[in-house]
């Protein structure tokens, strides 16, 4: 019976951890007879975003068969790039408060028809955190809020979704990619395309 | 990187207060007013000055834009131009035309802040931006607007129960056009802090109060100051 009961246990805190740390998550199975192009493209136009949104699309190519756009062809394939695409939140002041309805899905596809890929990565950094110190052995690293949606191509249907937290290093003015690799890892094998 | 922080800090003043109290007439005094400035302290500044009186706004056109990226400066943005709409008798530019108008919207504008951040100007490096995007928009002035240093402090009881204030600076230029003067100034710190109802509101909803009251009293001033209120 107590072995029964630790069974259970386990079973508990391996699906809260699962669930409380994924960083994507599938809505649809992506089509099988589909291409392997992929953008990565920020819906803002703050550093963080288009920081954020050159980490990952480098992150990704790493981690996955996706053949990823380079950052630069997005950049002039998007007229007037980066251009503001309502995202999913209501408020994203602290934390974002999501709600993937209120994406601007229109501007989503009128991307898409510039930049001819199948999957559109579409990310969203709106805020950060900055959690304060360091000290003699330590650093506590800002921390950026992101969320992130995946259409596919052709019609623009939402794939999935994902909302993260990345570290950011202050002295080095880049993303932590330790933090970006596991969520393009992730992103990966939940899209059964891992390298 | 984004200017948006958080400092979040435990404070026990609640029973320090009670043991000053306890200890001498005059820490309790003492206590009493800290207490009641923490807790009356609801910021201060200039909510819409204008920077020559003998130079006053005409009741025309106008459009705001905002010179920060962060979801706070496009919220603000957003508010202080429905305020406009439908207090003022000016014709207000909506946030949609704006972002439709300019390429890359929202842009950051640059500011040079005075007197320990007590004034803001728009950055004279910027002012060819602006004009170029004054000839889209085609009114005759241009409201830039700024919302720095976005905070959250929270301050906890020793018997449970914790409180957030959230404060903001916020800044802003009025420019007049084809002059592409700058005619007013904004400079102004809001605070705002929940109660135990945030436990049935969304997530934003303080700061949310805290940008529209900032509209609101930008535009109770500019109304008083240029009588361009509707009737």
């Amino acid at each position: 019976m107590r072995q029964y009961n630790s069974w259970i246990w386990m079973l508990i805190v391996a699906t809260l951890c699962l669930s409380g740390c994924a960083t994507f998550q599938l809505i649809h199975e992506p089509s099988r007879f589909n291409g392997k192009k992929l953008a990565v493209v920020p819906g803002l136009t703050n550093p963080s975003s288009l920081q954020a949104a050159q980490a990952f699309a480098d992150e990704v190519g790493r981690a996955s068969r996706y053949q990823v756009l380079p950052q630069k062809q997005v950049a002039q394939a998007i007229p007037n790039y980066p251009q503001l695409i309502k995202g999913p939140y209501t408020s994203a002041y602290f934390e974002i408060d999501e709600d993937y309805g209120k994406t601007d899905v229109g501007r989503v596809r009128e991307l898409q028809k510039h930049l001819g890929v199948d999957y559109l990565y579409i990310l969203w950094a709106p805020t950060n955190i900055q959690s304060g110190g360091k000290g003699l052995f330590f650093k506590n690293y800002p921390v950026v809020h992101v969320v992130a949606q995946v259409f596919e191509f052709p019609g623009g249907k939402e794939i999935g979704r994902g909302k993260y937290m990345v570290r950011f290093d202050d002295d080095r003015n880049e993303f932590l990619r330790d933090d970006l690799a596991a969520v393009a890892k992730e992103f990966a094998e939940k899209t059964s395309m891992p390298k | 990187m984004p200017s948006t922080r958080v400092f979040e800090w435990k404070v026990w003043w609640l029973d320090d207060l009670e043991i000053a109290m306890n200890n001498s007439w005059l820490h309790g005094a003492l206590a009493i007013v800290a207490f009641s400035v923490v807790l009356g302290g609801c910021g201060g500044g200039t909510f819409f000055a204008l920077k020559d009186l003998n130079n006053p706004i005409k009741p025309t056109s106008i459009s705001v834009i905002t010179g920060g990226s962060e979801d706070a400066d496009l919220k603000l943005a957003e508010y202080l131009t429905k305020e406009f709409k439908e207090r003022t008798t000016l014709q207000v530019v909506g946030q949609d035309e704006v972002s439709k108008a300019i390429p890359s919207y929202p842009i950051t504008v640059k500011t040079v802040e005075e007197k320990s951040g007590e004034v803001a100007w728009v950055d004279p490096s910027e002012k060819v931006r602006i004009e170029k995007i004054q000839a889209k928009l085609k009114t005759n002035y241009v409201f830039v607007i700024w919302s720095k240093r976005l905070m959250k402090r929270t301050v906890c009881s020793d018997r449970g129960g914790c409180t957030n204030t959230y404060s903001a600076d916020v800044y802003g230029n009025l420019l007049e056009y084809p002059s592409g003067k700058i005619v007013s100034h904004t400079a102004f710190n809001k605070r705002n802090s929940d109660s135990f109802l945030a436990l049935f509101r969304s997530k934003g909803y303080y700061v949310d109060e805290l940008l529209k009251n900032s509209a609101e009293g930008i535009v109770d001033e500019f109304i008083k100051v240029t009588n361009a209120g509707k009737r």
